[in-house]
């Protein structure tokens, strides 16, 4: 059977969406809590978590998974703190931003 | 939220507090006593709204706790303790809702015969707009047919059924890790294709949109 229209759109986003993927979605999980309190305070990403970013643009079941856990960390408004271990050159940051 | 349960969530001196009470013999259930509805809380609040009972999410995070209590070693320190245990509470929740979701669904269901089939619509006598798109979709039916594995299109078609990775590997033999680089491979295949032939992201979408 070929692919319907849904699932045609569905593959084109996907192509579309589709960049070069340092991480696994292992990866992606150990680093996941990191990333989502960066996000969530706004502050400036490290270079692991730019990969975690990057993996959560091309991975629908992780991005899924995120964006649960953002609902559960916004219902529980935690005082966040975040010691990136990796930290990149924050000139670089800032220039990216 | 109430002053207790925001006061429970945030004390930033007891955070680190945690994994240490957690390890400790005689705090071990006290501790567990209180992580309980902090979690049961952003879990239900995640995934409440989607027709899941208290049941099923107290279910979630009694078997979340074993699990925190078995990973306990490889909090590493770089979130709040509650942030990671709260990633935890959330993988479990949405796999076992995905699991739910797709339960009675065969990976030959979701893959039929002839995987990532494409039908190219004849554009002989059409505008501009549906040429291209025939043109299109005649590229990436190529490269679908010449370049990509079976295994990678057998994954990518059941992702298109609504299949997700994790399921999709539960199914094949193999972990998310493979199942997802299947994917991707594939994905990054087709993409180099249309781009080679004038193909960028913005086009593919308005083409079909």
């Amino acid at each position: 059977m070929s692919l319907d229209q849904s699932q045609l759109k569905k593959l084109l986003g996907l192509i579309a969406s589709t960049s070069d993927d340092p991480m696994d979605c292992d990866g992606c999980f150990e680093h996941i809590a990191m990333f989502a309190e960066s996000e969530l305070i706004g502050r400036n990403l490290c270079e692991i978590q730019k990969k975690v970013k990057r993996h959560l643009e091309n991975c629908v079941c992780c991005q899924n998974e995120y964006q649960h856990l953002l609902e559960a960390l916004k219902e529980l408004q935690l005082d966040l703190h975040v010691d990136c271990p990796e930290e990149s050159n924050p000139a670089e940051d800032q220039s990216e931003n | 939220m109430s002053g207790d349960q925001q006061s429970q969530a945030q004390a930033p001196d007891e955070v680190d507090e945690w994994v240490q009470r957690l390890s400790d013999a005689k705090q071990q259930q006290q501790a567990l006593s209180e992580l309980r509805p902090i979690l049961l809380r952003g879990v239900s609040k995640a995934i409440g709204n989607r027709g899941n009972d208290q049941a099923f999410c107290e279910d979630v995070v009694q078997e979340a706790l074993i699990r925190i209590l078995d990973r306990l070693e490889q909090f590493s320190g770089r979130s709040r303790f509650l942030t990671w245990a709260m990633t935890i509470t959330v993988r479990i929740a949405v796999d076992a809702l995905r699991r739910k979701h797709v339960k009675d669904v065969s990976l030959q269901a979701a893959v039929g015969d002839n995987p990532l089939s494409i039908d190219v619509p004849d554009a002989s006598s059409s505008p501009a707009l549906e040429s291209q798109k025939a043109e299109l979709l005649t590229v990436l039916k190529d490269v679908i047919e010449t370049e990509l594995t079976t295994n990678q299109r057998e994954a990518t078609q059941a992702l298109l059924s609504g299949l997700p990775v994790e399921e999709i590997g539960a199914r094949s033999g193999r972990n998310r890790n493979a199942v997802y680089k299947l994917i991707h491979d594939a994905r990054s295949k087709m993409k180099a294709a249309l781009e080679l032939r004038g193909y960028d992201s913005d086009s593919v979408l308005s083409i079909l949109a």
